[in-house]
């Protein structure tokens, strides 16, 4: 059985990285990737971000199950 | 006198912009003026495309997904789904720089009440459980002062 639904979305800071693409300026760090990087930040700790964060979130995950032992 | 400060306003906010984020990557990946007029070109395409994200959801497997927010600062719902997109989203259209003609992989996983809402996207080449090639953010007004996760969605959007 296949599910369908529907998305909609309109990114705004897109649109303005998209205007100030044009002078030279990439405020998404997307330029020429697939994922960017938050302002601020290099595309290696942006990884190291999400590295961290994955140990947390994958944590969360197996919390439940953890508990179910008991 | 008021266009003046007007214009230096702008130019100062541009500056401020400028030195505060990023300048594009184009120099390093370019190897002739030729190739950077075509990364240039192209770059500004994959923006247009990231703009929005209009289209449809397939999943073999059960999804549920009642989930909205406006420019990221009212995430109200609940979401998860793991399938396909066809449409315009993530940088694509159609499945077009992607193998997969016609659609594209896409994952959702989302919640929101309000204050604080937590958005995880997948396009295209991703792993659920490798966050590096994942988009995750906090939205919300809590979403503003929370740290940075990984890689950044779209935010506001």
């Amino acid at each position: 059985m296949v599910h369908v639904g529907l998305v909609g979305n309109l990114n705004y800071f897109e649109i303005l990285d998209l205007a100030l693409g044009f002078l030279g300026i990439d405020i998404c760090g997307d330029d020429g990737v697939l994922l960017g990087h938050w302002p601020g930040q290099t595309p290696e700790e942006a990884n190291d971000a999400a590295w961290d964060f994955e140990e947390i979130r994958r944590t969360f995950r197996e919390q439940p199950q953890s508990r179910s032992r008991w | 006198m008021r266009f003046g400060e007007n214009a230096r306003r702008a130019f100062a906010g541009s500056l401020l912009a400028f030195m505060t984020t990023g300048c594009t990557s184009l120099l390093e990946r370019s190897k002739n003026p030729i190739h950077f007029i075509g990364l240039y070109l192209l770059d500004r395409a994959e923006d247009m495309m990231e703009a929005a994200d209009v289209g449809i959801t397939i999943s073999e497997e059960p999804g549920f997904a009642i989930y909205g927010a406006f420019a990221s600062l009212t995430p109200v719902g609940a979401g998860y789904i793991n399938g396909h997109f066809i449409g315009l989203g993530g940088g694509q259209f159609l499945g077009l720089p992607t193998k997969t003609l016609g659609r594209t992989r896409f994952h959702l996983s989302a919640v929101g009440v309000l204050a604080w809402g937590y958005e995880e996207l997948g396009w295209q080449t991703f792993d659920t459980k490798d966050m590096v090639t994942l988009q995750c953010q906090d939205v919300g007004l809590a979403g503003i002062v929370a740290a940075p996760h990984g890689r950044p969605g779209p935010v506001p959007s």
